[in-house]
Parts: structure tokens; sequence; C-alpha cells
């Protein structure tokens, strides 16, 4: 029992970060209807971020993790300008290739700063566990969901609530009707860019102080979280939050307690077996369209 | 947009919009003005003759590669420019061709391995298509490159077939008919010659109503079908036709260097031959067959030459996809049409 929640937990962490990258893709997705292959590098970024204010610099825990988040931010606006806009006219592969070679890129980047040894965030909590029917769940994980619930909360509010969700939702079914009605389709998009962003470089300070980061870790990561968008629908936030907590528990408990060395492969075996059977994920999208 | 006219020119690509194809599409299709024939002939007058500038082993090590990526290449222009389909999966065929050829050929030489890898890998790409033929273009990409990720993870943990981390030694070298191809030169030669085989049927190809079809299903799909055209099998075959070529280069692999192990085709993630293929046939130019070839080879002796790159490879290589994206959408092989374009533009402004 002890052992099972204590695979149900981390399976939930997992999840909650592939889940924060799979937010990040929903939202690009709904503006833009392309999809962002350097969403997971965003994440190492956000990781990296926090390494480089908080252990290099020595700034205090809040005040770096408020400055990298808002680094991702910028970072996520930079990518929107010079891998999305100038190719907005262009064919999807054109921009499907370019965020792939930002992605590249930001890897490269890092690779080259702070080299492939991984590097470790320390938790803000230490290494302090919490006790669950004789499990040891460490606060860590505890803080990822927490912050996972209500970042998925805050983004939901804001798509149903407040201006700029009912302007996402507007150009997500009609871009042209949208623009007609005064949205700013293109500042827009910048911003989703950067809110996206915004949210996996969160998801980086996160998951940094349980896998060490390295410059491949997002990539990795962001795998797990298509096989959630695959199985959650391209345009449901709250689907892909909840097919990501889906796989990451499913990957746990495969590699708990049936084969744990093919624990990278679970992921891909989901998605590809989702794929086969629904072409177009479980849920189709609604925004197939791209103007 | 017309759908009876004798197909685009060869010069619309998946990267450039319909205005820009509709633009090109009124100047006269190109494919049959080109006498690509006549350039063939020359490339393989060029490549039977380099045997005379190279004679350093180093300098043949070069040329193999130049000619295992080129034809790694083609397989992906194959399957990318003129098929449409965007595939991550090009390490997996490269290394199921690379361990099908070197299984069968230790048993029953060169020939029947090589044909059995350019089988199989066919096979395989055939039913990954298939499999995911009802998927929308990006769904296909992510697809691939999971289907590619659990190739080499299965790879990986399959080491009575792989050999593990020490590779599989003692694949016996090419032998043809009782010739064999022992040399570095005579291994050359055969690599140069495949992909002079592999170039000359893509040309083949792109002469024949089936690249028209192909064309028409790759830029309007739905509307191909409604034409009676069979969409899924002609991008299902020629998916598997790409595949195969990339089978065909992993056979050549093992069977010019003797071994084959899992670090010749994944690193990082298995991005690495993905992306420099890629980068290959972008920079080469999607627009005709020769520039995946000249991609292929530039991006090879490149970085030999300059060797103080190694640190930034991955950046500099990440930089030049963006550039080529941007700035020259239809690469290398493209420069000369742009040239003209920008000529007669200016000479029409000149005359205003």
């Amino acid at each position: 029992m002890a052992r099972f929640i204590a695979i149900l937990f981390s399976g939930i962490a997992d999840g909650a970060i592939t889940g924060l990258i799979a937010i990040g893709i929903v939202l690009l997705f709904k503006t833009t209807g392309v999809v962002n292959f350097a969403q997971g590098d965003l994440l190492t970024l956000g990781a990296y971020f926090g390494i480089w204010l908080l252990v290099d610099l020595n700034l205090p825990t809040g005040l770096s993790y408020v400055m990298a988040i808002i680094l991702s931010f910028g970072v996520g606006v930079v990518v929107e300008r010079v891998g999305y806009a100038p190719l907005r006219k262009r064919p999807l592969l054109a921009i499907v290739i370019s965020t792939f070679a930002l992605s590249l890129l930001i890897e490269a980047v890092i690779g080259l700063i702070f080299t492939n040894t991984p590097r470790t965030l320390p938790s803000p909590f230490g290494s302090g566990v919490w006790h669950v029917f004789g499990a040891a769940i460490p606060y860590q994980d505890v803080l990822i969901i927490v912050v996972t619930i209500v970042v998925f909360l805050m983004i939901q509010g804001m798509l149903q609530r407040t201006t700029l969700g009912r302007q996402v939702r507007a150009v997500s079914s009609d871009r042209e009707a949208a623009l007609l009605q005064g949205i700013r389709a293109g500042r827009l998009t910048m911003i989703m860019f950067g809110l996206s962003a915004a949210v996996a470089g969160l998801g980086g300070l996160l998951i940094a102080p349980i896998l060490s980061a390295s410059p491949t870790l997002g990539f990795t990561l962001m795998l797990g979280s298509f096989a959630a968008v695959v199985l959650g629908g391209f345009d449901r936030v709250g689907g892909a939050v909840a097919a990501a907590v889906v796989v990451g528990v499913a990957q746990q408990l495969l590699a708990g307690y049936v084969a744990p060395n093919l624990n990278e492969a679970y992921p891909f075996i989901i998605l590809l077996v989702a794929l086969v059977f629904r072409p177009e994920g479980l849920v189709k999208a609604t925004v197939g369209v791209r103007y | 947009m017309s759908v009876t006219e004798s197909g685009p020119p060869a010069s619309a690509s998946p990267l450039t919009s319909a205005s820009e194809k509709l633009a090109a599409r009124l100047v006269r299709p190109t494919v049959y003005t080109r006498h690509q024939g006549r350039t063939w002939l020359a490339v393989t007058v060029v490549a039977a003759l380099v045997p005379l500038v190279v004679t350093s082993g180093y300098g043949y090590n070069i040329a193999i590669n130049s000619g295992l990526f080129a034809i790694l290449s083609l397989g992906f222009y194959f399957q990318f420019a003129l098929a449409g389909q965007f595939s991550f999966a090009t390490p997996a065929y490269y290394a199921v061709g690379a361990y099908t050829s070197a299984w069968v050929s230790t048993d029953h030489g060169f020939l029947l391995g090589f044909i059995a890898a350019v089988v199989v890998t066919a096979a395989l790409g055939g039913l990954t298509k298939l499999l995911l033929a009802r998927s929308p273009l990006i769904h296909f990409a992510i697809a691939t490159l999971a289907f590619s990720g659990l190739v080499i993870i299965v790879l990986e943990n399959w080491t009575s077939f792989t050999g593990g981390d020490e590779g599989k030694f003692g694949i016996p070298p090419a032998t043809l008919f009782g010739y064999q191809f022992d040399t570095q030169t005579k291994q050359y030669y055969l690599i140069a010659g495949v992909a002079l085989i592999c170039t000359a049927l893509l040309l083949l190809f792109e002469r024949s109503p089936a690249q028209r079809d192909l064309t028409f299903v790759r830029d309007m799909g739905l509307v191909a079908k409604t034409s009676g055209l069979r969409a899924n099998y002609l991008q299902v075959v020629a998916f598997a036709a790409g595949a195969a070529y990339m089978g065909a280069a992993g056979s050549l692999l093992g069977a010019t260097t003797g071994f084959v192990d899992l670090n010749s085709f994944s690193s990082a993630a298995s991005v690495s031959v993905a992306l420099l293929v890629l980068l290959m046939v972008l920079l080469g130019g999607i627009g005709m067959v020769w520039g995946p070839i000249i991609g292929a080879i530039v991006l090879t002796v490149l970085p030999q030459v300059l060797s103080s790159w190694q640190n930034y490879e991955q950046l500099v290589y990440a930089i030049a996809i963006l550039a080529v994206i941007l700035v020259l959408p239809g690469g290398l092989t493209s420069l000369p049409a742009e040239f003209r374009a920008r000529r007669a533009k200016r000479k029409q402004r000149a005359e205003q």
C-alpha cells in the first residue's frame, strides 16, 4: 500500500509537470493553430533561469522564481517574433520546422553556457517529506500538484472570465471575424506565446529539484505532454491536464509494477496507440483552421 | 486552382504558400525543360573522377559519408518534399536497415542483406504511414517522433540482436557476384553507384504521372480524393519508398564500416540524425532532386574543414535551419532562379 501511494503521488506530480507543458501547447494551438515544438525547451530554460538566479547569483527564493518566470515570458515573446511572426502566412510545416529549430537553438545555448553536466535546484522545502499511509511524499511533489492546480484554475478563469480570455476564444473560433471586431490578434498571439512560455518556465522551476536539470530535460518531458494533448484534445486545457495526469500515473505504475527499464517508452506507446485508433486525438479539436 | 493542368512545377514545395505556387505556375512547367538526364550523366562523370582528387583514407571517409547521407537525404526528400509528410523517423529506418542487413548478410551474403534491408524498411515505413494515414500533419510528425524513440529504445534493450553498447561486429564487406568491395576506393564506387541509381529512380519518378498525382494529393488532399485519386495508397507507397532509401543507406553503412552500433543512429533523444538530414534537405533545397545531394555533400565536408565548429555544431545547425526557413525557403538550388527573378525585376523597374 505504501509503495502504491508513493508511486501514485510521484505519477501525479510527473503528470502535473507534463500538464504544465500541455497547457502551453493548448493555449498556443487555440490562438495560432500550430504546435510549438520549443515548449519543452522553454521548461528547461525556466529551470536554468532558476539555477542561475538562485544558485549562481544567490538571490532570495521568491524573487528568483518571479524573475525566472518573467524572463521565460520574455523568451516566449522572442520565440514568437523570430519563429512565428515572419512565417505566419507560410504553410504549417514551415512553422513546425522553425519552432523545432528554436528548440534546438535553446538547447544548444543552454549547453554552451551551463555545459551538459546536470545541475540541481534546491527545493524550497529542502528534503522534507510528508507521511501518508506509511508512504513518504516529498513536499516538492505536493508543491508541484498544488501549483499546477492553481495555474490550471487561473488559466481556465482567464479563458472564461476575462477580456483577454474572451479574445483568445474569439480568435480560436474565427480569426478573421475576431480581427474585424477590433481584436488585435497579432498582439494577442505574442502575449499567448509569452504566457505559455511562462507556464512552461514555472514547470521547469518546479521539476528541477526532483529531476536534475540537463539541456535535454524538457524535450523528453514534452514527448509525454504530446501524448497528453493527443489524448485530452488539442484545444481543451482541462482535458489536456487530466490526460497528462493519467499518462503520468500510468507511466509510473507500469514502470513500478511491470517493467521499469522501459520507463521512457510508455508515453510513446500511449501516444502511438491513441493516434492509430483516433487519428486526430481522442477528442477532435474544433480549431482545425488557421488563417 | 485548376486541376487539369500538367501539375505544378517542381519548384513548388510544401514550404512555399499557395500564392507563391500560383505565381510559379504561370511559368512553364520546368520538369520537362530541365534536361535532368544530361545533368545526371554529368554528375556521374564527376563522381567517377572523384578518386583522382581524393587520395587519403580520410578523404575517402568523407566521400563515403557524403554518399551515405545523400541516400538518406534522398529518402527524406521522397517523404518530405514529394509526399509532403514531415517525419522524425529517419534514424529508425536507418537503424533497422543497418541491423537487418547486418544479420542477413553474415549468413547469406551482401546482396541478400541489402535486399532484405530495403524490403524490411519499406514494409516498416509503409506500415507506419498506413496506421497513421488519417492523422493530420502535425499529429503525424509527433507520432513519428514517438515511433523513432520507441524503435531506438527497443533496439537498446534488445541486446542479443544489436550487440548492446559494443555494437554488432563482423559484418562481411560488400560483395556483388563474387566481386569484393574491400578497398576504400571500391567502397566509394559502390556507394556512389547506389546513390546515383537512387537519384536516377527519383528523376524517373519525377517525370512520371505518379509524381503529379502525388503532388496533387500533397497540396489538395481532399480535392484529390474526390477526383478519384487513391490518396492514401499514393502516400503510403511514397513514404515506404523513402524509408527503403534510408534502409539501403543503413545496409551500406554496415557493409563499409564492418560494424554497426546504436551511436551511429541516436544521440540526444534520437534527434541528431533526423535533424542533420532535415537540414541537408532544407539547405540543398526541396525544389529538385539535386538539392538533398548538394546539401548532404556540403554538410559532410564543411564540418571537416571547419573543425573548430565542433562545440558549436548544434547551435550552428539550429541557426542554419532557421535562416534557411526564413530567408531562403528554396535552399541553395533555388539561388540561380532567385537571381534570375531578381535581375528580371530590376530590368523591369529600369524600363519603367
